[in-house]
């Protein structure tokens, strides 16, 4: 049987998951560990939805008009899949994102070498590449970038936007927080640049340690570059 | 037009998005320091008392000297110090005739000494301030510029506004919507999709 049954959900890992609780995934309805095999968890979906086709070289794809295959939203995701016809490779790509998850590797390259020829647009609905400084901040366009979640990645720009409204500072994008509207800002108020750097540090900072995420060693690395370009003042 | 028309009291904001706004030529101008920084300190900028430097307000018409010319791309762009208004001719010339030049004034761009074809810079003498739900304001008590920052809904509750075909602050443009509309006026490029503001006068 071709590879059938596999339906696509957005989502990502839960915020404030740790690479250990995203295992609970692998549980089964009844909390009983179901270890991931190459049969997978015994629950054929009736309502399943194709999202993978065999090419004419053998490999699977995704259908074509779907977005997304998050495998960090395993317990939703695994439900639906026919795993007798695709197990075995679905249940790569889960171990796959936990290698991701513990090790950091880069989920692009896991399906790619899963043969998924997934394009770069589905990686991005996966794991966000972060500026850490914000080039609506000064932050240069160039920049390593952090690898987050999706979700991760929006509730963090929720939360510095929250921050910097308390202070006093403009939007984050749109009408009145473009580059220009910051650039503007910035220059009207001395000292201000600094200031949200700060928050900028705070936030990231308490960020990582509720989430388990490491973006502050990329932010701290990207703003000694800067400091050493003479790109920001040193503090 | 009757004052109390619905239309004289909306506009369509046109507020930039690009960032890859313009720099000014650091050799055609004095400098200053700004936050540990060396900047241009141009003829036509002020420095408030607690040191953030902006376009003197009270000036009509300013005049550019940049390091390079505007992208191609974009119709709306604005330079990366002081953020004065740079249009090309392609979208001003659909509204030359709105401007009220007695209110703006409409400058040259040079570059390398020569004044760009094609391109103006826009400034508005004290004009009114766009204020929000949400935002603080802050006017510098030298040369009277505003600045506001916009969080919430934003409105005007200058009454002077009412009417007026066109206003530029450094919030963006503002055509009047039914002038607008009746000339299927298009967005320019390099700014958001127009959004709606109107006049709201403030609570007594």
């Amino acid at each position: 049987m071709a590879a059938q049954g596999a339906k696509l959900t957005q989502g990502g890992v839960a915020p404030g998951k740790s690479a250990n609780q995203s295992q609970a995934a692998f549980l089964g309805p009844q909390g009983h560990s179901s270890k991931v095999s190459a049969k997978g968890p015994s629950r054929p979906d009736p309502s399943r939805t194709d999202v993978f086709q065999r090419g004419p070289d053998g490999k699977l794809r995704p259908v074509p008009g779907w977005r997304t295959t998050d495998p960090f939203d395993f317990d939703v995701w695994s439900r639906n899949i026919d795993w007798p016809g695709v197990g075995s490779d679905l249940a790569n790509i889960a171990l796959g994102a936990l290698t991701f998850m513990e090790g950091g590797a880069f989920v692009g390259g896991i399906i790619d070498g899963l043969g998924y020829k997934i394009g770069p647009d589905v990686v991005r609905g996966i794991i966000h590449g972060h500026h850490t400084w914000p080039k609506f901040m000064g932050g240069p366009g160039k920049q390593d970038l952090a690898r987050v979640y999706e979700s991760l990645h929006r509730m963090f720009h929720d939360e510095l936007a929250a921050a910097l409204k308390q202070a006093g500072f403009p939007r984050i994008g749109g009408r009145g927080g473009s580059t220009e509207d910051w650039a503007d800002f910035f220059a009207k108020n001395a000292g201000k640049r600094d200031e949200a750097v700060a928050i900028l540090q705070r936030v990231t900072r308490e960020f990582d340690r509720k989430n388990g995420t490491r973006i502050s060693k990329y932010l701290d690395d990207t703003l000694a570059k800067g400091q050493a370009n003479g790109s920001i003042p040193p503090q | 037009m009757n004052p109390s028309d619905r239309s004289a009291r909306r506009w369509f904001w046109y507020a930039s998005q690009t960032a890859d706004c313009v720099p000014l030529d650091s050799n055609a101008y004095a400098s200053t320091t700004f936050d540990g920084e060396v900047i241009p300190f141009p003829d036509w900028a002020c420095k408030a008392p607690d040191g953030g430097v902006h376009m003197n307000a009270e000036l009509l018409r300013i005049d550019v000297s940049v390091a390079a010319p505007p992208n191609s791309r974009d119709e709306i762009n604005w330079t990366c110090q002081y953020s004065v208004r740079l249009i090309a001719h392609s979208w001003l010339d659909q509204i030359r005739d709105l401007v009220d030049e007695k209110r703006i004034g409409i400058g040259a761009i040079y570059f390398n000494g020569d004044a760009i074809d094609g391109w103006s810079t826009l400034h508005e003498r004290q004009p009114p301030s766009l204020l929000a739900t949400e935002g603080h304001a802050k006017v510098c008590p030298l040369c009277g510029d505003s600045y506001t920052v916009l969080h919430g809904r934003e409105y005007f509750s200058d009454p002077t506004v009412i009417g007026r075909p066109f206003i530029l602050n450094r919030n963006g443009l503002f055509v009047r919507e039914d002038i607008a509309l009746s000339r299927n006026l298009r967005t320019p490029r390099g700014v958001f999709e127009p959004w709606v503001v109107e006049y709201e006068p403030h609570p007594a």
